[in-house]
Order: structure tokens, then C-alpha cells, then sequence
């Protein structure tokens, strides 16, 4: 206990404080068209900073003196100071009124300063706080519900991507409807094509390399190319009566989902055959030994065993696809890309963050909820 | 209840099994012991068809091997290996059921069975039943891993160095056990090893192997008294004779002379008896029931050495 500065902290502290003093923290128009003013959290927050100030004074003290339970302690004054923050954009206090009667605001480079800064804080401190596992899904799921209503509430009104999500509901649903659609879809239909091909490499050593060469060049393939390399099939294959019916045409959403079910190809191909690779020998001899058919091995002793492995390789396609479906927006199909892309088009960044955002919300819920149940089948199967 | 004759399995140009005969009777243990590369393992592979023979003919229960179907075949052979192969997702009930299971028996005859074979192999049925074979030391794992070939009462049992992965203390434990159950239930066994003293200790009749050819196959007491091979003999270096000592119960051979001291269990060995007397310098110990003496044991290895080969 010689030193009880930590000096991590130290430095994080200071430089989300001095993001809150020299950076901008919002930028405010008064309508969309009209180019905005940057303001400071001084400027903007006025009286009501002092509140995000006493957060990062808190943590700054924290890592000066360190106390029994600082891990707890610290990961409390980020939460408050985070809470604050995004409690805190929309009311503003100092010079908000004389922009307009309708302001639009957008998050700034302080912003993202700051809480860059307190994720860090947190991602460091809290898993040391020995909160149970329960107490910090609780938390997660009440700030969850807490943003949703609130912005239910029409709270966040003044938020310009707020505004921007108020004027295309219908269409943001639509999208976001069609971008789960294509990950589901295109993660489905890889695991079908690549979890026998996995299977088939593996039973026969000579095709591995020709199965799993191409997996690996397709991977990388820009998408770009990709979708280049599609047009022509798919609106020769667009003329067929069957294809046009449902849709199929150079562009749109048939370009989209076949590129995402290419690219799902390697990591479900490669785990299948990385998992039936894991299985100890013996086993499958022994299996065979005892009388099983090459089909009940395959049933009841490979798959169970293989398949935690494999389940990675979807995890990590799901992960992969549901970033990778912004793309679809760039050839028509929909999804949460069409926002981005118009976003990059108009030079709107809040367009980009709503199409960017919900992304990011359920990479993080998919991520989560998938390793949980992966971890659960790797203890009933493996233990 | 099976029988080789004029076998060969070759892989390439080399020979793992040359030409080789031989037969198991019903009920008898032949232990096949060689080298490591000797064939041995092949052999026994052979009989269940985990290896396919390139010449020659193989009889499973009178009838000729190929006119089985290979996955009844190995139903109805017990086969345990040295790595055990327990499925590691499955408990050991669902591991012991395995065989029974997929010739359709129902589900309370398999969890009889399965109560009835931990029993057999010493493992408490309540206690261990639910257990995965990651909970299991190895000497557990290998008691589950016979309780399994056993599952579906076959006649026959091969077995490929099945003790060879414990360590020497839970060996001896499970050698002398096993050799237990086998008395009891008269299997037909093909036993694979490497361990000299495990082969004297349970083989009816040794077969020794060597470069895939049989060297000599006859009881213990006459393959290590009364080789003339040269391989044989440099294989046992002289100190078969104590192993073969290790085979006889004192129950068999004790006088019902009473003698003072603490008494020797009949299903003791005769070893164990001749080491007490080493130990405590008398000639004659106590055996439950009588006692035996020194004298008597060299009567019996001297009868094992005069009997010609």
C-alpha cells in the first residue's frame, strides 16, 4: 500500500475531463439544413455541467486516494457520470434557447471523448468489483428499459437522430426488419452449405484442400467485387420465371444474401472441420468397435462432440453477417445499410448513427446471448 | 469359439501379421504378448474387423467371418481398448448402455444391466451412475470401460492392452480383479499386452508374438519354464518363475497343518506367501483354514520345471 495512486486511472480521468472542458460536446442547428455551431459542455450544459464535472472529479479522487472497495466505487461514479451525460444532452440549461425554437442536436467529438473514456473505466473496474452476475444483468436490462422508455417518451426529442428516427419510423422498422431477415437467412443458409462440406472434408482428407481453399479465397473477395461478380448471374438468372417471381435480380436483395451466405461459408466450414478434427480418436474407434453404423457415430457421437466448435463458427458468422448486412444497402437490399449509405450520401451524420447504432445494440445482445449458450452446451457436453 | 488359420495382413509391402494361426477355445483367456510392432494388436483387431485380413481365414463362432454383418459382429464382442474410449458426453450409465441401446433392449433391462455390471466391476451403481467420464481417475474409467464390453453379455471379449494407461498399483488392483470376474464369468477372452507380469498373472495360454509371426503359444508355466526359443527366454530374463507363483491361489495348494500368526487370506498367492517368509525368516505361515510352507511351494515349482514341454 506504498502507493496508492493509480495512475490508469489517472489518466483516463484526465483526459475524459479534458474532453469535457476543450472539446465540443453537441452541435446544435436550428434545422436540418443550416450548418450547426459546436458548443462546449460549458456552453451548452451551463450551470448543469457542474453535475458531469463532479462525476469526473469523483473518479479523478478515486485514483488519487485509493480506498478498500475502490473497484465498486469507481465503477459507481462512472455509471453516475455516464447516466449524467445522457441525461443531461437533451435538457442542455446555458445557450440552447437562443439557437432556436426546435434545435437539433447532434453528439460531438467531447461526447465521444467522454464516454470512450468512462466504457474504458468501466470495462476495467467493474468486472474487479465482484458484483454478482445477476446484479449486473439487472443493471444492463434497467438501463436498457430506462433508455427505451425514455425515449418512448419523446425525451431525446431534441436529438437530431432522434428527429431523424421520428421522420422515418415506418421505414427504419422496414429496414430493420429486412437486415435481421438477411443476417438470420444468409447465417441459415451458410450453416447448411458449409456444416456438411465441413463434414465432407473431414471424412474424406483428400477434398479438404479443395474444400477449404476456395472458403478462404472467398473470404477474401471485396464485397464490392463481390456483388460485381454477381450482377451478371444473378439477373441472367432473374429472367427465369421462378427467380423473378421472388425477387431475384442483379440487384436488390439477391446480390446481398448471396455475398453473406458466401461469407459465412469459411468460419462455420472451417470450425465444423476444426471440430470433428477435436475429437479424440479413441472415441470414434471405440464407438465403432461396439458395433455403430458410420451414421449413428456421425449422430450420436460426433455431432454431439463437434458441436460446440461448430456453434463458434456460427456465432462468429452471426457477428460477422450482421455488421457485413450494411453492405446491402449499397445494391438496394434494404437493411439497416440504406441508412448509412443515404447518411454518407446527404453528409448526415446522425442518418449514419441510426443506421449504425441499432447495428451495434444487436451485435452486443447476439454476442452475449449466443457465448452464454455456447458456454452452457460446452458444459453439458463437455463435464 | 475362434479360430485363425494361414492369416495375413499386410499394409503395403509389410507384413503386420504373417501367416498366422491359431484358436481360442470357449471360456479360456489367451493373452497375446510381443513387442510393440509385433502384430498383436492386429491380431486383434482381425477378429472384430476393425482391420480387414489380406489372406487366410477367420471363425467366429464356428461360422466364417465374413458372413456376419460387421456392425453385429462387434455387437456381440466386448471390446475395450487402451485408451478406454469413454464417450465423453455421455454419463457412465448412458456409456454402459450403449450396446444394449442399439440392440433395442428396454429401458428397465438396461438400467439392470448397467446396476448389475457396476457391481460387477466394483463401482458403486448410485454413486458413480450419473457420473461423466471427466469425474472418473483412470483406474474408474477403466473398471466402466470393461463394465461397458460387458454390457450386452457377449461370449467374447478382446481386449487391447486394457490396463495399460493406470498406474502400477491400480494395475495390479484391477489385474487381480479382473481375473476375479473372468473366473466367474467364463468368457472367451483375447487379452493384448506388453506387461509380462499382467500376461503370466492372467492368461490361460500366452501367445508370443514377435515380427507378426507366433513364437510360441502354449500355458504360462510352459512357455516361461520350457522355451527353447531364444526370443521367449530373453523376454523373461529368468524371472518368469516368481510371476508364475503369483498365479496360484494358497487356497489351491495349503496343508491343513495349523500354524501360529496372523493368517493369510485364501485368495492369496503363492508369492505374496513366499514374500512373508522372506520377510520374517519362517518357513511356514498361516494361511485361514491350514497353512503352507516353504517346502511345498519348491514341490510346486518343481513340478512345473520336471513337466516336459
Amino acid at each position: 500500500m506504498a502507493d496508492k495512486k493509480d495512475r490508469v486511472l489517472i489518466l483516463l480521468s484526465a483526459l475524459g475531463t479534458a474532453g469535457f472542458f476543450l472539446l465540443p460536446l453537441v452541435e446544435a442547428k436550428p434545422n436540418r439544413i443550416v450548418s450547426g455551431e459546436k458548443l462546449l459542455a460549458l456552453e451548452y450544459l451551463g450551470a448543469l455541467g457542474a453535475l458531469i464535472i463532479m462525476g469526473w472529479a469523483m473518479l479523478m479522487a478515486l485514483s488519487l486516494y485509493g480506498t478498500k472497495r475502490k473497484d465498486e466505487y469507481i465503477s459507481i461514479a462512472a455509471i453516475i457520470t455516464a447516466v449524467g451525460l445522457v441525461v443531461l444532452l437533451p435538457i442542455g440549461g446555458g445557450s440552447i434557447q437562443e439557437i432556436g425554437a426546435n434545435p437539433r442536436i447532434s453528439f460531438s467529438s467531447g461526447f465521444y471523448i467522454q464516454v470512450l473514456f468512462l466504457y474504458i473505466i468501466l470495462s476495467t473496474y467493474l468486472p474487479r468489483a465482484g458484483w454478482r452476475r445477476r446484479l449486473k444483468l439487472l443493471l444492463g436490462a434497467g438501463a436498457l428499459l430506462a433508455m427505451g422508455s425514455l425515449i418512448y417518451m419523446g425525451y431525446f426529442e431534441r436529438l437530431s437522430i432522434i428527429k431523424e428516427y421520428g421522420v422515418r419510423q415506418r421505414q427504419f422498422y422496414n429496414n430493420l426488419y429486412i437486415h435481421g431477415v438477411l443476417t438470420f437467412g444468409s447465417v441459415l443458409a451458410g450453416g447448411l452449405i458449409a456444416i456438411p462440406l465441413g463434414y465432407l472434408a473431414y471424412i474424406k482428407k483428400r477434398l479438404e484442400g479443395r474444400i477449404m481453399v476456395p472458403l478462404s479465397i472467398i473470404e477474401t473477395i471485396p464485397s464490392l467485387s463481390l456483388f460485381g461478380i454477381l450482377l451478371v448471374p444473378l439477373s441472367g438468372l432473374g429472367q427465369l420465371p421462378f427467380f423473378r417471381a421472388i425477387g431475384v435480380s442483379g440487384i436488390g436483395w439477391a446480390p446481398a444474401f448471396v455475398a453473406l451466405t458466401l461469407y459465412t461459408l469459411l468460419p462455420i466450414g472451417r470450425n465444423t472441420l476444426t471440430g470433428f478434427h477435436s475429437i479424440d480418436k479413441n472415441v470414434v474407434q471405440a464407438a465403432k468397435g461396439m458395433g455403430m453404423s458410420r451414421g449413428q457415430i456421425l449422430k450420436r457421437i460426433e455431432l454431439p462432440l463437434a458441436f460446440p466448435v461448430i456453434f463458434t463458427g456460427i456465432r462468429i458468422a452471426f457477428i460477422q453477417t450482421i455488421g457485413g448486412a450494411v453492405l446491402a444497402g449499397l445494391v438496394g437490399g434494404g437493411g439497416m445499410g440504406s441508412f448509412v449509405f443515404l447518411g454518407l450520401a446527404e453528409a448526415s451524420p446522425d442518418l449514419i448513427l441510426l443506421g449504425v447504432i441499432p447495428i451495434v445494440f444487436f451485435t452486443v445482445i447476439l454476442d452475449y446471448s449466443l457465448k452464454a449458450f455456447e458456454k452452457y452446451v460446452r458444459r453439458v457436453v463437455y463435464d | 469359439m475362434i479360430e485363425m488359420q494361414n492369416v495375413t495382413k499386410s499394409y503395403g509391402d509389410f507384413k503386420a501379421v504373417d501367416n498366422l494361426s491359431l484358436h481360442v477355445d470357449r471360456g479360456e483367456l489367451l493373452v497375446i504378448l510381443g513387442p510393440s510392432g509385433c502384430g498383436k494388436s492386429t491380431t486383434l483387431r482381425l477378429m472384430n474387423k476393425m482391420a480387414e485380413r489380406s489372406s487366410g481365414t477367420i471363425r467366429i463362432k464356428e461360422k466364417e467371418i465374413d458372413s456376419f454383418v460387421e456392425e453385429d459382429l462387434r455387437k456381440g464382442i466386448g471390446y475395450v481398448i487402451q485408451s478406454i474410449g469413454l464417450f465423453p458426453h455421455m454419463n457412465v450409465w448412458k456409456n454402459i448402455a450403449t450396446v444394449p441401446q442399439l440392440l433395442g433392449w428396454d429401458e428397465s433391462r438396461i438400467d439392470g444391466r448397467v446396476q448389475e455390471l457396476l457391481l460387477l466391476v466394483g463401482l458403486d451403481p448410485d454413486k458413480y451412475k450419473y457420473k461423466k467420464p471427466s469425474q472418473l481417475s483412470g483406474g474408474e474409467a477403466q473398471r466402466v470401460g470393461v463394465a461397458r464390453a460387458l454390457a450386452s453379455d457377449p461370449d467374447i471379449l478382446l481386449m487391447d492392452e486394457p490396463f495399460g494407461a493406470v498406474d502400477p498399483i491400480n494395475r495390479l488392483r484391477l489385474q487381480k480383479e479382473f481375473r476375479q470376474i473372468q473366473r466367474r464369468l467364463q468368457k472367451t477372452v483375447v487379452f493384448v499386452t506388453h506387461d509380462i507380469d499382467e500376461a503370466i498373472l492372467l492368461g490361460d495360454r500366452i501367445c508370443i508374438m514377435n515380427h507378426g509371426r507366433v513364437v510360441s503359444i502354449d500355458t504360462p508355466e510352459k512357455v516361461v519354464l520350457h522355451s527353447e526359443d531364444d526370443f521367449v527366454d530373453s523376454f523373461f530374463k529368468g524371472e518368469g518363475i516368481l510371476t508364475i507363483l503369483s498365479r496360484k491361489n494358497l487356497g489351491d495348494y495349503m496343508e491343513e497343518m495349523p500354524c501360529e500368526g496372523e493368517e493369510l487370506e485364501e485368495d492369496s498367492t503363492l508369492k505374496e506367501a513366499l514374500s512373508l517368509m522372506l520377510l520374517t525368516g519362517k518357513d511356514r505361515i498361516p494361511v485361514r483354514g491350514g497353512s503352507i510352507s516353504f517346502n511345498r511351494i519348491l514341490q510346486v515349482v518343481g513340478r512345473d520345471i520336471n513337466e516336459k514341454a
